[in-house]
């Protein structure tokens, strides 16, 4: 299988564990993933290569994963995932407002995670 | 052992990994949350509490995801104790969270039978 053949996609977690439990499970659905541990890191990704999908964690050191967000609004329409273990109360439209397609809360519901990546990278 | 695993999750991460990748998540959850737990006394020790606090909340959060519900329950209540008030290093309420955490860890160990993780 060629590279042409995988959607890419830039996950954006501070956890490597679950930066890798992606990895291992978006494989399973052609996917070729990019890592980001932060929140500029994830800005300076995006400026190096075009990507089908970021899936962002809302806690995110150095720049959050809301404000990560609004920026890539100002230049792209790629669909955002928003996953978050802490939401801190915060009400789902503030996720909707930033500009993220869909919001998840941990613990991960798998499934509905790989149907939102089909969804938005067919 | 297996009531300390939520098995509708394990059972979900496995129709979308390997056995052998799901094992390798553990044994990189093991390691990370032995550091995590080395960085809670260093940072504890010098009252960096938040530093504490982020440490104990990313074990909650990886546990969760690996489907070890009792260690993110331990982490969960660790968490909010710390939020709530001071803990001193050497009091009995930090120590009785810190061995229960390592406890599960040890029976994690135990249950996957990845003694040789410190080669990884």
């Amino acid at each position: 299988m060629t590279d042409v053949d995988f959607k890419k996609v830039l996950v954006a977690e501070d956890s490597s564990v679950i930066q890798n439990l992606l990895k291992k499970i978006l494989l399973f659905e052609n996917c070729k993933i990019t890592s980001a541990k932060d929140g500029q890191s994830v800005l300076d990704q995006f400026e190096l290569e075009e990507f089908d999908l970021v899936i962002m964690d809302i806690n995110l050191p150095k720049l959050d994963g809301l404000e990560a967000t609004r920026q890539i609004r100002q230049k792209s329409n790629i669909p955002i995932i928003g996953i978050s273990g802490n939401a801190q109360n915060l009400s789902e439209d503030i996720f909707f407002k930033a500009g993220m397609n869909e919001y998840m809360q941990k613990p991960l519901d798998y499934d509905k995670l790989i149907e939102w990546v089909k969804k938005y990278t067919s | 052992m297996q009531e300390e695993i939520n098995s509708a999750t394990l059972e979900t991460l496995l129709q979308h990994m390997s056995k052998d990748d799901y094992l390798e998540l553990v044994k990189e959850f093991v390691l990370n949350t032995e550091l995590q737990l080395q960085n809670i006394h260093y940072n504890a020790f010098r009252a960096e509490s938040q530093a504490v606090i982020r440490a104990v909340h990313s074990i909650k959060g990886n546990a969760i995801s690996l489907g070890f519900d009792l260690l993110s329950h331990q982490s969960a209540e660790f968490e909010k104790a710390l939020k709530e008030t001071e803990i001193k290093t050497n009091s009995a309420i930090f120590v009785q969270y810190i061995s229960a955490i390592a406890k599960s860890i040890e029976n994690l160990v135990d249950y996957f039978n990845i003694d040789d993780r410190r080669r990884f």
